[in-house]
């Protein structure tokens, strides 16, 4: 088989692998009863995911009568492809668990058929925040001191500027409240 | 492998790209997520065959023309590949920038109140339903996801089985499903 189709297969093998690393971790997490963010556990896994890869794509090349520049680029192509679909991977489980459109899918399913005023009644902003703020805790992003959250990592903060920053880019008023714009954002 | 063909993958997001934020400054598409897999997955496809036509057609040679062809079957997929991952990266982090992601502003409202912190009551007070709610309900029905029918919001076909196969997923990592 041509080298560079092995390249492919190997990192579509990299997804599958990561795929039951993940279900493997997870329903064994399930089983201890402990408290844990599934995310972060997915996190973990594909993070862990890059070792099996480079092993595998370290052998495939030391087969080959190639260049180490060669070389070199077969691995950071390699690291490149599969960090990007893990990361889709990631956020195709956290839509599962987090995801507000796929809940109100979920609850309009449910009842077969709703209103809109139901519908906010089932999932409405206080319950969206309160599913977040538990996440987040068990996350270690934020932290609960005499029923004050505070933060715990900046880690999450910064990710989330530049995601609001690049949403007003692309021309989206996307602050939580129309007269808040200038308190902390 | 040659350093090109990471290159060319890089290339062709990067041209997606900018595509996607000329658009998207110029007017907000109505199917914003069906239009970016449209734009993102399918124009290598149709710009690889643009080329091929002119080529063939034409017979037009310029460095595009001759640096395509060269590439084998195998190259063309790790260039495709690497395009497709990187755009499915950026497709799903694109409704956290699109729609406000609740975490985030969380966690923007907690900083702005360091280091005294805030309340649970303090937080709901920042948020309001017409902004986190009613826009994603809009977003369901736009994507033909949700139909509205006399004030009753009903499943579509797309959206019953796009929910199952998140539920799907949600049982086979053995989690319950609907606590988002």
């Amino acid at each position: 088989m041509n080298i560079n189709f092995k390249i492919i297969l190997l990192l579509i093998c990299s997804q599958i692998f990561l795929l039951l690393l993940h279900i493997a971790v997870l329903r064994n997490t399930i089983k201890k009863k402990v408290i844990f963010s599934p995310l972060l556990i997915a996190v973990k896994c594909a993070i862990f995911g890059n070792i099996p890869l480079l092993l595998m794509t370290w052998l495939l090349t030391m087969r080959m009568y190639i260049s180490v520049y060669e070389k070199i680029n077969v691995i950071l192509y390699a690291l490149l492809v599969y960090n990007a679909l893990a990361y889709s991977y990631c956020h195709i489980f956290n839509m599962g668990d987090t995801a507000r459109r796929i809940r109100m899918l979920h609850e309009i399913n449910l009842a077969g058929r709703l209103k809109y005023k139901d519908l906010e009644d089932k999932y409405g902003v206080k319950n969206m925040l309160e599913v977040r703020l538990e996440r987040l805790t068990a996350m270690n992003q934020v932290s609960r001191h005499q029923g004050r959250y505070v933060l715990k990592s900046f880690v999450f903060y910064w990710i989330g500027v530049i995601v609001f920053k690049w949403g007003f880019f692309l021309k989206y008023n996307i602050y939580p409240r129309d007269d808040i714009e200038n308190e902390g954002f | 492998m040659d350093s090109y063909i990471i290159c060319c993958g890089v290339l062709l997001f990067f041209i997606c790209f900018l595509i996607h934020i000329i658009i998207w400054r110029l007017q907000h598409p109505k199917r914003q997520i069906s239009t970016l897999f449209i734009l993102f997955l399918l124009f290598p496809i149709l710009f690889y065959i643009s080329i091929h036509i002119f080529y063939t057609l034409f017979n037009i040679q310029n460095v595009i023309t001759r640096n395509v062809f060269s590439l084998n079957i195998g190259e063309l997929l790790q260039v495709y590949l690497l395009h497709y991952a990187l755009s499915l990266a950026y497709i799903f982090s694109y409704p956290a920038a699109q729609a406000g992601c609740p975490s985030f502003v969380i966690l923007m409202v907690i900083k702005s109140s360091m280091p005294r912190g805030v309340t649970k009551d303090e937080i709901y007070s920042y948020c309001s339903e017409k902004k986190l709610f009613g826009p994603r309900v809009h977003d369901l029905i736009d994507e033909n996801l949700v139909v509205d029918k006399n004030g009753w919001l009903e499943l579509t076909k797309k959206g019953y089985l796009l929910l199952k196969v998140f539920i799907f997923l949600r049982k086979i990592f053995s989690l319950p499903v609907g606590q988002g």
